[in-house]
Formats: C-alpha cells, sequence, structure tokens
C-alpha cells in the first residue's frame, strides 16, 4: 500500500506511471544510467515490481541482464566471488560452492521458493534492503564484502547507504570453515553460524530486523541489542531461543 | 445411481484450463477503472476533502467523495446497522476507511488522479482493541446512533442496539436457574482471547457496474446476490427489478464476499461517470475490507466433582471493527454455540459487540463457532485435568446424545458425538514420549442459517437434458457439482445431463447467500422439492399417456420403466405436446419453520460438527512445538460427493490449524496493521502440512438434508485450535489460552511452569 | 521514449506487443493475448496465482516486466491439452475455486520436468512456492504424485 500524501493508494506495477528503460550493455553504462534521479535497477525485477505497491515510480528502469561479467562464481583459495547476478537457484547449485562452502551453498538454497529461485540474485536480495530477505544475514555471518562499482560495503553498511551498482559479494575463505544456518523458526527468527579455524561469527535476525553479528562465545546472547526486538518477538525470546538454536548450530558443527 | 460417487467436479474443465470466468475476466465496453484513496489515520474527523485536482486530471471520468453522493441516496450500509458509509463523510474509524474514488480510463491514470486528491485529518484518539474501547475514557466512535434493528428473538434470546458506549449490539441468551452454580462442588473461571485472521480469497474484491438509465447491471465477485440486491436498492433507491446481479465464478471467499463490499462504490461511479466501472481492489486491500473476529472470551462454569457439567455463564466481546458488518449476527452465533455440545442445567451467554478503529469484522468461516469452540473446548479440557478426570471421560459424561435437544425449544442434535470422538481417537496413532502429547475437541455449531429461505427450479427438455437454476454461488465448495448429483439421482439420470444456470437475479430462484454450509442442507432440499416436483410431472404426464397409475412407473435415463417395458420419453412428449417440444419444470421451496419455542426463532437445520485429535512434540529450547499428527472428522451425514467432503472438510482444518500455529493480523495500539500484506501475513504453505494429516468424512445418516445429508465446509476448522492446545498440555503440562500458539508463548508458559513448581 | 515491441512465443505462437517499459507480463498476456487463465492475486510474487512458464521456468507474471520475456518461449495453462497434471488434478479435486489451479498446474508442470521422481516431501517443498487457500494442499500433493507416476509410464 503506497502511503501518498493525504492517504493511502494501493498502487501496483499495473498503475505505474511511464518509465523508460536502458539495456546497459557494460558495467559504465549501468552506472552511469543508475546515477541518474529515479534510476532503478532490474536483475531478476521481483522485488522491484514489488516496490510498486508500496509506491515506487521509477522514471528509468535500468536492466542489468546484459553484464556478463556479473554472473558466475570464482573460488580461490582466498575468497569466493559472486556475481550479482547470479540467481538463487545458481548459486545454491553450483558445483564449486557447494565444495567449498557447502553449508552456505545449502542455506542459499533454501532462500525464497523454488519459483523466485530460479528468477531472484543474489544481488537483488541484498539491495532489496528487506528484513525478511535472508542473504544479508548469511553474509553478515560469512564476514562478506559487497563490491560495488562505485567501493567496498559491508552488509550492515548497505542497510543505510544506497550506492550504486552492486557487482559482486566477496566471502573470505578460512581454513576449517564450515557454516549452518538454522531457519526453523522463520520467519520469526533464524540464526547462523560460521565457524573456522580462526574464529568465526553468528548472525541473527528476524522478519522485521536488520541482521545483528553475535560472537560465538557469546552463549547466552548477552550483547544482544537492547532493540532487538519487533511486534512478533520479545528480546527475551529472541535471546532465549537464539541461545538454544547458537547452541545446536555449534554443535552440529562441531559434528560434521 | 450418483448419490456417493465422487464424480470430477463439473467445472474442471472451465478452470483446469484457465477459461473459467471470474469477475475480473468481465470487460464491457468503455468500461472505466476504478481506484480508491484510503485514510491513513485510524480515526480522524475529515476537515477537508478537495478533490479539485483530480476532476480535470487525465482520463478521469469520476470523482466520488462526500461531496459527490447525490441527493435523496442512503449511502450507508450494513446487515443489521447501517453504519458504513460509501465514502467516509465526517469521519474516518479505521485505517484504509474509504474517502474517495476515481474512475478513469486506465488505472494509473485513477491512481495519478487520486493523488491530487487533498485531505485535511484531524486525528481522533484510537482505539485500536477491546480493552480500549471500552476503557473509560475511550473516545465514542459513533456519537450519533446509526439506523439498526434487531432480529426476532424466541424463548431465552434477546438483542439490544447500543448497550453502552462503543458497542453496536449484544445478544444474551439464558436457560434455566442461576442458583444450580451453588450446588456446584466446583466454579472454574477462565478467560481465553482469539486471535483475528483475513480470509485471503486469493481473488481479491472485484465489482464490475454498469448503471445507466435508471438500472443498475452489475458481476461481483459476490456470495450473496439477493441480499446485495436488496442493500443496493435500498442504498440507491431504485426497484429491485431495476437491478441485475450477476456472479461468475467466485475465487474464494470463506465468509467475506457476503453484502456490500465493492458494490456501491463502482455503482456510484458508474452512474457519475455514465460508463460501466471496474472496482479491482488489491489482495493487500482485503485486509482493510473484512476480518475475522478478534475476541476475549470468559467463562464460568460450575461442576460436580464427578465432572458432571452444570452450569455456564459466558462473557464474550468480540473486536466489530469500525463498523458493524455481520457483527451482530457473529455475536447471535458466539453468544448461543458457547454451551458446546454439553448437556447444562444453567446456561447464561452475553455476547457484545465492540466497536474499534481497525477493519471491520465480519463473517468468516466459523462464524463465532471458532470463537466459541476455542474457549470452551479449552475449559472442558483444563477442567478434567484440575478434577483429575481424563479428557475423555469428562466428555463422555457430558456430551448430548444423538437427538437430544441442544437447549429448550431447540432441535435436536443430529450427530452422534462419542462416535465422532472415538473415531478421531482410533484414527491417531498416538504413542507417549517425553514432550510428546495428544489433545482432541468437539467443534459445534448451528448449520444451515436461522430462518434461512431457498428457492430452486428444475426444468427438463423433450430428450431430458436437465436445467438447474439455483442460487448457490460456486466459490469453490463443489456446488455446481454435489447439487446436481441430488438432482441426478431423483430424476435418474446422470449428474452430467445437468446444466447449472449462470447466477443472474432477473432469473435465478431467490435465495439467501452461499453460507452457514447451507448449500446441501438448506438449498439441497429446495432443490430436491424442484426435481421431485419435475419427476412427478413427468411420470403423471406418462401415466396419462399410457393410462396406468403413476405409482407404477419409474423414470431411468429419460425412459419410463414399467415393469420390464422401456418407454422413450422424447416421443411420447413430442406425440402430445408437438414436434417443437416442451419443457416440464417445478420450483422447490425450503424454510425451517419459524418457531418462536426455538431460541433463535426457528429450530436449527442441522448441526455441524467436527471432531479433532492432535499430536504435538515440543521443542524445550526454543519452544517450537510441531503437529506431528493431525486427524480431524465432520459428519457429511450422507456424503452426497465423498471428494467434495473431504475438500471441505480438509480445507476448513487446515484454516484452523493456521489460526492455532501462526496466522494472524497484527495491530499496534495506534491501528495500524503490521502485516497487512501478502508478503508478511502468513497463510499455510504446502510444507507446513502435519506430517501427518487425514481427514475422515463420517456419515451417520441422521441429516436432514437430501438422502440424509448435512453441510460441510466449516465445521472441521472449529476445533483443531483447542485440540492442539489441548495436546500442548498434555504433551508438557502448560497451558495457553491465546492464539496463536506462538513459540514464544509456550516458552514462557514453560518458563512460568518451572518456576511455579520450583 | 517510444513503446518497444516485445516479441517472444505464447503457448507455441508467435506474440508481437508494443507497451511502456512499465507493462508487467501478467496484464500483457491477460489484457492484450486474451490468457485469461493467468490469475492476478497478490501483485507480489507471493501466491503464484500468476504462475507461467518462462524457458521452462517457473515464474510469477505479476512481478515481472513483458520486456524480460523478449525472445523467450512463454507457456500458460491454456498450454495444456488432457496432461496428466490436469487429469490427476480432476480426479483428485485438487481444486475448489480455481483462482490459484493455473498457477499451480504450470508450477507442477516445471516441478516434473526437473524432478520426474520427486518425492511427497520435493512435491510439497515445490509447490510452497504457491498459494491454494480452499483444499489444504494434501489433494495437490496426491495429484502432482500420480501425474508424476503417469508421466514416467511407458507410453
Amino acid at each position: 500500500m503506497f502511503r501518498a500524501a493525504h492517504g493511502l493508494i494501493a498502487t501496483t506495477v499495473n498503475t505505474a506511471p511511464r518509465a523508460a528503460l536502458c539495456r546497459a550493455c557494460d558495467v559504465a553504462e549501468a552506472v552511469a544510467a543508475l546515477a541518474q534521479p529515479g534510476a532503478a535497477a532490474v536483475a531478476g525485477g521481483t522485488d522491484l515490481c514489488a516496490g510498486f505497491n508500496a509506491g515506487l515510480t521509477p522514471s528509468l528502469l535500468v536492466d542489468l541482464s546484459r553484464l556478463e561479467v556479473l554472473r558466475g562464481i570464482e573460488i580461490t583459495t582466498e575468497d569466493i566471488r559472486i556475481g550479482a547476478l547470479v540467481t538463487h537457484a545458481q548459486g545454491s547449485r553450483d558445483q564449486g560452492l557447494r565444495a567449498a562452502l557447502p553449508g552456505f551453498a545449502a542455506a542459499w538454497g533454501m532462500l525464497a521458493n523454488p519459483r523466485i529461485r530460479h528468477r531472484a540474485t543474489i544481488g537483488g536480495n541484498i539491495m532489496a534492503r528487506h528484513t525478511r530477505y535472508e542473504m544479508s544475514l548469511l553474509l553478515t555471518a560469512l564476514g562478506a564484502r559487497l563490491v560495488f562499482a562505485e567501493g567496498e560495503q559491508t552488509p550492515a553498511q548497505v542497510w543505510n547507504a544506497a550506492p550504486g551498482l552492486l557487482t559482486h559479494i566477496v566471502i573470505p575463505r578460512h581454513a576449517g570453515q564450515r557454516f549452518i544456518y538454522m531457519r526453523g523458526l522463520r520467519p520469526q527468527l533464524t540464526l547462523a553460524v560460521h565457524r573456522h579455524a580462526g574464529g568465526g561469527l553468528a548472525a541473527i535476525g528476524t522478519e522485521w530486523l536488520h541482521p545483528v553479528a553475535l560472537a560465538l562465545a557469546d552463549a547466552g546472547l548477552e550483547e544482544l541489542p537492547e532493540t532487538f526486538a519487533d511486534h512478533v518477538i520479545s528480546r527475551w525470546y529472541a535471546r532465549r531461543a537464539g541461545a538454544a538454536l547458537l547452541a545446536r548450530g555449534m554443535e552440529a558443527l562441531d559434528a560434521a | 445411481m450418483s448419490i456417493g460417487l465422487s464424480l470430477p467436479r463439473a467445472d474442471g474443465a472451465e478452470k483446469l484450463s484457465g477459461r473459467a470466468t471470474y469477475t475480473a475476466d468481465i470487460a464491457l465496453p468503455g468500461m472505466l477503472h476504478a481506484k480508491l484513496l484510503r485514510s491513513s489515520h485510524a480515526h480522524a474527523r475529515l476537515l477537508r476533502v478537495d478533490a479539485g485536482r483530480a476532476r480535470t486530471a487525465p482520463g478521469v471520468h469520476a470523482v466520488l467523495t462526500r461531496d459527490d453522493v447525490p441527493e435523496g441516496l442512503m449511502p450507508v450500509y450494513g446487515y443489521f446497522i447501517k453504519d458504513q458509509p460509501i465514502v467516509a463523510t465526517d469521519r474516518v474509524r479505521h485505517v484504509g476507511d474509504i474517502i474517495a474514488a476515481v474512475a478513469a480510463e486506465t488505472e494509473a491514470q485513477a491512481v495519478a488522479a487520486l493523488a491530487l486528491i487533498e485531505v485535511e485529518y484531524e486525528a481522533l484518539p484510537v482505539v485500536a482493541s477491546i480493552e480500549a474501547a471500552l476503557a473509560e475514557d475511550a473516545p465514542e466512535l459513533f456519537p450519533q446512533a446509526p439506523i439498526g434493528f434487531v432480529p426476532a428473538y424466541g424463548e431465552g434470546a434477546r438483542g439490544a442496539l447500543r448497550p453502552a458506549k462503543n458497542i453496536c449490539f449484544e445478544f444474551g441468551y439464558r436457560m434455566g436457574d442461576a442458583a444450580v452454580f451453588d450446588r456446584c462442588d466446583h466454579v472454574f473461571e477462565d478467560e481465553f482471547r482469539f486471535s483475528r485472521m483475513w480470509h485471503f480469497h486469493l481473488e481479491p474484491f472485484v465489482s464490475v457496474a454498469d448503471a445507466r438509465d435508471g438500472r443498475i447491471e452489475i458481476w461481483s465477485s459476490n456470495q450473496n446476490p439477493f441480499p446485495l440486491r436488496k442493500e443496493l436498492s435500498r442504498i440507491f433507491r431504485m426497484p429491485e427489478n431495476a437491478i441485475t446481479v450477476r456472479v461468475p465464478y467466485v475465487g474464494g471467499g470463506f465468509g467475506s464476499k457476503n453484502n456490500c463490499k465493492t458494490e456501491p462504490a463502482a455503482v456510484l461511479l458508474s452512474m457519475l461517470a455514465g460508463r460501466p466501472v471496474r472496482l479491482a481492489l488489491t489482495l493487500a486491500e482485503g485486509f482493510l475490507t473484512n476480518t475475522q473476529h478478534a475476541a476475549i472470551l470468559r467463562l464460568r462454569t460450575g461442576v460436580m466433582s464427578d465432572g458432571r457439567l452444570v452450569a455456564r455463564q459466558s462473557h464474550i466481546e468480540l473486536d466489530a471493527g469500525a463498523y458493524s458488518d455481520a457483527s451482530p449476527l457473529v455475536a447471535e452465533k458466539a453468544g448461543y454455540r458457547i454451551p458446546g455440545p454439553y448437556a447444562w442445567e444453567h446456561v447464561e451467554s452475553l455476547c457484545r459487540c465492540v466497536m474499534t478503529n481497525t477493519a471491520p469484522a465480519g463473517p468468516f468461516r466459523g462464524f463465532g463457532g471458532t470463537q466459541a469452540t476455542w474457549a470452551s473446548e479449552s475449559q472442558i479440557d483444563m477442567i478434567a485435568r484440575r478434577l483429575g478426570i481424563s479428557p475423555l471421560a469428562m466428555r463422555q459424561k457430558n456430551l448430548l446424545k444423538l437427538h437430544q435437544a441442544y437447549m429448550p425449544g431447540e432441535s435436536g442434535v443430529d450427530s452422534d458425538m462419542e462416535d465422532g470422538l472415538q473415531t478421531v481417537l482410533a484414527a491417531i496413532h498416538h504413542t507417549p514420549a517425553p514432550d510428546r502429547g495428544l489433545g482432541f475437541a468437539v467443534g459445534f455449531k448451528d448449520g444451515g442459517g436461522v430462518n434461512k429461505p431457498a428457492q430452486a427450479r428444475v426444468k427438463v427438455s423433450t430428450n431430458g437434458d436437465v436445467f438447474l437454476g439455483c442460487g448457490t454461488v460456486e466459490i469453490g465448495q463443489g456446488a455446481r457439482t454435489a447439487i446436481p448429483q441430488i438432482v441426478a439421482e431423483i430424476l435418474g439420470t446422470s449428474a452430467t445431463r445437468i446444466r447449472v444456470a449462470p447466477i443472474d437475479t432477473d432469473h435465478t430462484p431467490f435465495d439467501q447467500g452461499t453460507n452457514a454450509s447451507s448449500g446441501i442442507a438448506v438449498m439441497g432440499q429446495a432443490v430436491a422439492r424442484a426435481a421431485t416436483a419435475v419427476r412427478d410431472q413427468v411420470l403423471g404426464f406418462a401415466a396419462a399417456q399410457m393410462g396406468t397409475p403413476p405409482e407404477t412407473l419409474r423414470l431411468e435415463d429419460w425412459h419410463i420403466i414399467r415393469g420390464n417395458e422401456r418407454l422413450p420419453l422424447g416421443p411420447m412428449i413430442m406425440r402430445y405436446y408437438g414436434g417443437t417440444g416442451f419443457e416440464f419444470t417445478a420450483d422447490g421451496f425450503f424454510k425451517p419453520d419459524s418457531d418462536h419455542h426455538a431460541p433463535l426463532e426457528a429450530q436449527c437445520v442441522y448441526w455441524e460438527i467436527g471432531w479433532a485429535a492432535a499430536e504435538v512434540e515440543v521443542d524445550r529450547g526454543t519452544g517450537q512445538f510441531t503437529v506431528t499428527q493431525l486427524v480431524v472428522a465432520g459428519d457429511a451425514g450422507r456424503a452426497i460427493n465423498p471428494m467434495l467432503c473431504r475438500g471441505q472438510d480438509e480445507g476448513s482444518a487446515i484454516m484452523g490449524y493456521a489460526q492455532a500455529m501462526f496466522e494472524t493480523m497484527r495491530y499496534d495500539a495506534a491501528g495500524e496493521l503490521l502485516n497487512g500484506d501478502p508478503l508478511h501475513y502468513r497463510v499455510p504453505l504446502a510444507e507446513d502440512l502435519p506430517a501427518r494429516f487425514t481427514t475422515l468424512t463420517l456419515e451417520q445418516g441422521h441429516g436432514p438434508g437430501p438422502f440424509g445429508s448435512k453441510g460441510l465446509g466449516e465445521g472441521a476448522m472449529l476445533p483443531v485450535a483447542a485440540a492442539i492446545a489441548n495436546a500442548l498440555e498434555d504433551a508438557v503440562g502448560i497451558r495457553i489460552t491465546e492464539l496463536p500458539l506462538t513459540p514464544e508463548r509456550v516458552l514462557r508458559a514453560l518458563d512460568n511452569l518451572e518456576k511455579a513448581t520450583a | 521514449m517510444p513503446p518497444e515491441t516485445i516479441r517472444f512465443t505464447l503457448d507455441g505462437r508467435a506474440a508481437a506487443i508494443t507497451a511502456e517499459p512499465t507493462e508487467p507480463l501478467a496484464h500483457a498476456l491477460r489484457e492484450h493475448c486474451g490468457a485469461q487463465g493467468v490469475r492476478v492475486a497478490c501483485s507480489r510474487a507471493v501466491c503464484g496465482a500468476c504462475t507461467v512458464l518462462v524457458d521452462g521456468l517457473p515464474a510469477a507474471s505479476c512481478a515481472m516486466f513483458l520486456w524480460q520475456v523478449e525472445g523467450c518461449a512463454v507457456e500458460t495453462v491454456a498450454r495444456l491439452k488432457a496432461h496428466p497434471l490436469q487429469e490427476a488434478f480432476a480426479r483428485h479435486g485438487a481444486f475448489q475455486c480455481g483462482y490459484c489451479t493455473g498457477g499451480f498446474l504450470m508450477l507442477a508442470k516445471a516441478l516434473l520436468a526437473e524432478n520426474p521422481s520427486p518425492s511427497r516431501a520435493e512435491i510439497a517443498e515445490y509447490l510452497s512456492s504457491n498459494i491454494c487457500r480452499c483444499t489444504g494442499y494434501s489433494v495437490i500433493i496426491e495429484a502432482v504424485e500420480e501425474a508424476a507416476a503417469a508421466m514416467r509410464a511407458p507410453a
């Protein structure tokens, strides 16, 4: 529902005003187009279309689908580089990723649903800045970096800032790296655990709250921010259930 | 033979090919598209509504604000209380209240014009919950009394308009002497809270109206075209024969599509524009249009130490939302059904409809029975456990027996309650284990509506092709499949030879609406009478032609059977009526007798019962629990089409399951709906089903409908939430009295239990 | 920018629609191509009533722009003719109001193309892409199981 100046209007993509279309052929063209006022990037387009329901009225649609450089997953000993246009279905089934970080590939394969997974991209999931979409939480636990044409950001920074074109997601690799995502309580509460020889990180999130990184040693979630509560769950519950999930995640990774 | 066969659905060819026509598929020449401007305030005075700039916006043909309602209309509607305006006049009462509408050549133009309308609000204090609305200092939502009426009630029942501030209606029922409480060994008082769901019918509210030349033609996604016609006639002060309501296939309703929703605004816009208008809401707008009733239910129940139930006083408050809609009727049902299917010496119920600054609440599958069963079946279990009696023994001791009257003057129950309970218990394969538990409940409501008439017409052509005219809307329940099976059985023909005429109020025989699980038990009786009358005409005709008494003749495949003789009817008809043919036709009518001794002024047509047994396993770490098994049964009396019966019970049970587990609308104190969109409002998906989910259709054979049938469609929803809550107590000793049974509530209850026993 | 003409195939036939860049696929199919079986419900890619296949993969046509199917093969429920899924849906009563049915049929078609022998759990997971408010899903799952078996059976 669009909250217009004088009331609510049920806008949809059907009621959108006219917009121009730019089919960007390279990154530079996309960056330039996205820098224009009223520009909106279209990768899968799934979330963008939903945005019209909230009153989004872009004047320029920037089609990213021709940017082949934004596709593909590269894995080195240092890191995993995932192109922003990789779909959930492609990413979660990528053989290299499944070998390198099977817990993350499995988690990625649980996002959204089979119908969405074929179209929605990792970049779109992040850039939608939607607390219900889970990739930001996974990447928070993984200590991933988001590479924009304009520079790098952390997943947490993206919630506030609006840089231009996300090109890649970089997940650092570590010795003994393991990952598990527990989403059985979803949409109320989910938690990811990332462990490696040098330490690790957990991340907790809800349908409504930005994901929060947690130290693996914080077994009781003492450090969970005081504001971590929404209209579905209280902080008390997030701590209690989160602690149970964290312990289970640690145990599962130990057993793995 | 048709009865008892799982014939494939008659609408299959259309629905499985995508060719079925719903209202949104209707397009008229010159049709305009309408969109609405809704209040962003939960409660405010409208100081200014200025649509000046919208009127001259591109593509705009009509703008509807409070200033555009023609003189002489009655621009308010409602079932018993006419309190809902087509567009807001002096104030708005909920977020989403309609302030203005625009009809333009495209939806985009309509939206662009709406954005030009200026509204000045003066915020008023908001009451977004039952408690807030009943507070001493709460603002009065309707300072002036809207027009309203109280239906006639029989013995023990009463109703009243505006008994107190912010209560639009109350229903009371009383039977027996309250003094019996003094004789009870124990009196238990418990409070229950019932959550609020949205119907989430996939086809959003939609109407296409053509209101020109003193006539209204409207296609609408609506469950009760005849009452709608009457309401439009009253609003627009036009004779009912100047109004034609057509109802194509309806994409789900679950109660929401009764009475006026999109219709009045679509009609008025069409009048103003002089063009046909389609007003199609989005799914998200549905959350702002009509919902289930949240409720607070307080029960005071007196029992003997051996578990015999003696007396129950109930005090129910329903959150009616901003406008009364069907709330008085829901209150009547919740108040009447709250004693449950048990024998009592004294019953006293009060159910009040509390107005709040939230979306209007109205009919929802279960219709007060869901609220009542949740509280009643929870408390029966709680009392059993407090008395150290098994919940099963407690129910066995008190359940009404077959044919035993529900209340004085009321009809006898027409299901064997205990048999149903034993059936679901036998079907659930529960093995006790730590943190695993079993619960069960009996859902109970009167079925078939109150005092509800229905008419039907059956026509048969020269060659035995059958036309059925009946106003039951095909809303998914399978009316166009099951009802023809009744006709086919009576006429000795195949159900595939029966054509159900499209619904058009000019031609379709009168019906009060597709609601109250009345299709089979009420309309089915009218249809059966029409079919029987046609059959008798045909046999009478043949008997005269053959010079034999009609009792010696039978009808089969449009042949007359006499002994071993088999005579085709076609030639016989043409011989008598001429070669151009003939139609035999007859009407059927059904209505329960009015009866002032019956509390609701007529005895209940039938009793709609649902039994459920659930097994849960609780995770003590997170409070999450899973329903490992759910077995639900309904009593079809006689299943006209077992496949359709299963479909009704299964869909109904899953709605109850979702309400127990997670599905709920969440409002904040300012009256904002926090999850009123399809992404955040969680409905069950295929993966949410219990690991083992079984529905059983019982055929106990005591129904009043054709061939011993009863209605289905709501009963299986009723007991599910209580069965699951009861299973939780069995598993881990906690009692949750508020829906949904969220992991957080479970975890808190486990903590509290630990503290209490420490 | 003048509206572009978008070319694709719809249910096996060539289609060309000239429309604004914001034209959603579902709207284009319904209003310009008469694809009535594409039902719009949630307008948000949540419910899947508008599910079509784009180059064989399921997609919510309410949340796609028409231009995104340039050069693609688009299939709607109208493509199915006496398909084993339709027959199984009929036998099991796997639809009631019918509003979600076209979307479920196309979703199930994509599932069986991807996985001809899905387990019950795999069917449930895949079908969880779409919403049916009427049936409670069991009958839809059973119908897909039966259709899968029929499609695997040698002709």
